[in-house]
This record gives structure tokens, sequence and C-alpha cells, in this order.
């Protein structure tokens, strides 16, 4: 869970603070962590129970058709993610003058050696150790001092004025930031390749709901360091494709709280390159057929060890194209996850209520009408924005 | 579930005395796989689930659903596109 907390999405929480304060966002992030616990607990049970990938579940349950189109989804949100994630390492680097080449080294040299451990117990191991790293975003929220009695008053306050489009956009990237295509197919996946059974449900759960709520608390903490430029009107939020973001943060909050927030977002990208590009390798390998595994030696999974690390490259290869625009594709990405996503949440949840395959563990009422919402808020969000922003590119509605 | 008795452990444990490293490496695999769920054996997760049988409307909705979402993804690619103008 605490791979959701990757760049674009530090990045999303900052700008929701940045733009539009606390008032709406502070109780929006555990909320829809909430419905991401709801979501990653299926794909958890899913796993356990029928020890498949998701991809591979839905490939040999509902047909070719379904299982390519879930493929094919994922892979294109995928890369599209995997560059937002590059970007943000390079934002980070840029705040202490490095340049991109060192952020597209430092990504590919993470998958690469993690790839190196041939145990899933050992990529899980780094992969969680260097998510820890993501605290740091509660230490800059202590240091950008916020007023607490301020902050429990703007809960609920009202929105200040700014663009529907705008509002629409930040709402529908913090929630593709939060549940996203790749964490179903990495949680379900992951599940299968730990070789988690379903006696060991209360363990999983258990496990999903302390990511949610650490996730959460760091999220949080990540809005109300970006909090610190709602004063200025967000200034500095715009520029994060450099260094702006943490040299703005530097400059309202102290160098401290610029140098970890750029160190922070450093760690996000590179956690969520190690999680996406395996999510890639898992849905290639299930929807071919061959060895999927972190367990396999390269020789017996050719597919997976190939497509782990050529997604990475193929991402931070974008990155180096000179006048690539990195900051559209980054504000996006988050955006097409949230419009792409129903479409699994639906087949997951159709897995998750077969009583074919999960018996006593398929899905009660509570949990599908809690499900159900999830899916609704979803694909409203995703809906609302691409209506919205299209109709006023065309200028069929004022801007 | 095939747990594999506790007592075929300890036997199987007497036996390797004197065998070869190989052959112990070998046994001890053979005792893991014995531990594990039936689900997580190779051969058993090699075997598909069968196919469901999706009813006219399950299908319909599906389909429905496929339209929309990419309807969604085509205007969301598009203003994309025309940001970058």
């Amino acid at each position: 869970m605490l791979g959701e907390n990757d760049g674009p999405s530090m990045i999303a929480y900052a700008s929701d603070g940045a733009q539009f304060g606390l008032g709406l966002f502070l109780p929006f992030i555990p909320l829809l962590f909430a419905m991401a616990y709801v979501c990653q607990e299926m794909c958890m049970r899913i796993g356990a129970v029928t020890h498949r990938g998701f991809g591979e579940l839905v490939l040999q349950r509902y047909g070719r058709v379904w299982g390519w189109f879930g493929a094919v989804d994922l892979t294109v949100t995928n890369l599209v993610t995997l560059v937002a994630e590059f970007v943000a390492i390079r934002v980070g680097l840029a705040y202490f003058h490095l340049g991109s080449g060192l952020a597209v080294a430092l990504g590919l040299g993470l998958v690469v050696l993690t790839l190196s451990g041939r145990r899933y117990w050992r990529w899980e191991r780094v992969a969680l150790g260097m998510a820890l790293f993501n605290g740091v975003f509660l230490v800059t929220a202590i240091l950008s001092r916020p007023h607490l009695g301020k902050a429990v008053t703007a809960v609920g306050s009202p929105l200040p004025s700014a663009g529907l489009t705008t509002l629409l956009l930040l709402i529908a990237s913090t929630v593709g930031a939060t549940i996203t295509p790749w964490m179903i197919f990495f949680q379900q996946s992951a599940t299968a390749d730990k070789g988690i059974t379903s006696s060991d449900l209360a363990h999983g759960r258990g496990d999903t709901a302390a990511g949610a709520v650490v996730a959460s608390i760091f999220g949080i903490g990540a809005l109300v360091t970006g909090a610190a430029l709602f004063s200025r009107h967000g200034a500095g939020i715009q520029g994060f494709a450099g260094a702006g973001f943490p040299k703005a943060l530097a400059h309202v909050a102290g160098g401290a709280v610029g140098t970890l927030t750029a160190l922070g977002l450093i760690e996000a990208g590179a956690v969520a390159i190690l999680t996406i590009s395996a999510s890639t390798a898992y849905a290639a390998g299930e929807c071919v057929g061959v060895s999927h595994s972190f367990n396999s030696s390269p020789r017996t999974a050719v597919l997976f060890y190939v497509a782990n690390a050529g997604a990475a490259a193929l991402a931070g290869a974008v990155i180096l194209i000179p006048g690539a625009p990195l900051l559209s594709i980054a504000l996006n990405a988050n955006v097409l996850a949230t419009v792409l996503l129903p479409m699994s949440l639906v087949l997951m949840l159709m897995l998750a209520n077969d009583k074919e395959l999960m018996g006593p563990w398929a899905n009660g009422r509570a949990v599908n009408r809690m499900a159900i919402a999830v899916i609704a808020v979803v694909g409203a969000c995703g809906l609302a924005y691409g209506i919205d922003a299209f109709l006023r590119t065309v200028n069929l509605v004022g801007s | 579930m095939t747990k594999q008795p506790a007592g075929a452990t300890n036997a199987a444990s007497k036996e390797v005395v004197g065998a070869s490293e190989s052959q112990y490496s070998g046994r001890i695999e053979d005792e893991l796989a014995g531990h594990l769920d039936r689900g997580q054996l190779v051969v058993e997760t090699s075997r598909p689930v069968p196919r469901a049988v999706l009813t006219t409307r399950v299908a319909t909705g599906l389909w429905l659903l496929r339209v929309v979402v990419l309807l969604a993804s085509a205007l969301v690619i598009y203003v994309f596109v025309a940001q970058l103008h």
C-alpha cells in the first residue's frame, strides 16, 4: 500500500494543499485510502484463495478478449505513470543540481539490483525498506509548522475560487494517485508470488490496513507541506518539471523542508518504479502464459525479467528526449489511470463474487456495497474531468 | 490442503544421513512441497481455472463499460494533446 504514495501522488497531494489549502483534501485523503483498502483487500483475498494473478485469472475465467484489454490498459497507464515517476526523481535531483541522466541511471539501477536478488522476499524487503523513507513527508509537514487550529477549522470550509476544470483535474488525479490499475495487478500477483494462502487472510488484511493508515498519514504530510505555499496562491507548484516545487518550499518553509521534500520525491519515484515495473512484468507473464515470478531464474522467466527492466528503460528514455512534455505527462498520468480504472475494478468485483472460485471467501453484501460505491466515485471523477475538460478545450463551454 | 504429517518429516530426516548434498537438498525441497497449499503447487496453478459463462446481460454491461471507458480515455488524450499546442 505504501507503493501508492508514488511521485505523482505526492505531487498531487502537495498541489491540492498549495492550490486549495486543507479544507477539502484533509478528510478526502483518508477517505480515498479507505476506498483503496476495499479494493486491495479484495485483490489480496482473490490472490490468496486462487494463487493466481489478476491478469491470469481474468484471461482464464472471462476469456482472452477481457484479459488482453486489461493488459493493454495496464501497459499504457504503467508506461505513462513510469515516465511521471522518473520526472519525480528528476525534480528531486534537480534541487541538488543533478541531471536527468542520473535520474534514469538511479531508477534503472534499482530495478536491475532488485531483480538480481532472484527471490520475492528479497525484492519485497528492499522495496519496503525504501518505502519507509516516505515518512519524510511527515517530517516536512511538522517542519513547515502548520497551525493546528486553522487546519481543523479549514475542514469543510468553502474552497477558494478556482476553475472547475482545475478542481476536477486535481480531484481526478488525487483519486488516480490513490486507487491505481497497477496496484490491482501488483497486489494480487504479489500475493500469489509470495505464497499467501487463505489461512493467511487475517495477516493479509492487517498488513493492508496498516499500509493504508501509514500511507494516508504520509499523504496528509505531503498535503500539509504543500499548504505552506497556499498563502502564496500555490506559487512554485507549477514549476515542478524543474526543481521549482522544493525550491519554493525552501523559500517559504526553510531549507530543511526543501531538501527533505526533494529527497522524498526521489524515494517516492524510486519505489514506484520498482512496483510498477513489477506489475507490468507480472501482467506480461500472466497474459502470455509463461513463468512470472521473482523466485524464477532469468533463464526460466525471460519475459518477466525483460518486461520488468524494459518498461523502466522505455520510460526512462522518454525523459531523456529534449523538449518532451514531461509536465503534461506527469499531470495527466493519474487522470488516465482514473479513467481506465473502472473496467479493472468491475472485473475484480466479479472475481471476488465468483463462488466457484472463491468458495466461502467470496464477497459479502457489505463489501459489495462499498466496492460498488468506490467504482461509482472513480468512474464519476474520471468522466466528469474528461467531459468538462473536452468541452472547454473545443470551446463548447466558457473557460 | 495437502499437509504432510509431522512424523513423515522426521522419518525423511533420518533417511538422508549419509546422502550426498544434492540428494539432501532435493529431499528438503520435497518436504517443502509437502507443506504447500494444494493451489501453490506449480502443477496446480498451471492448470487453467474453468471458463465462466457470462450471461448476455453481464457481457453487454461489460462491453458498454468498455466503450464508455475508451471514449473517456479518448477525451483525456485529446485534451492532453491539445494542451501541448
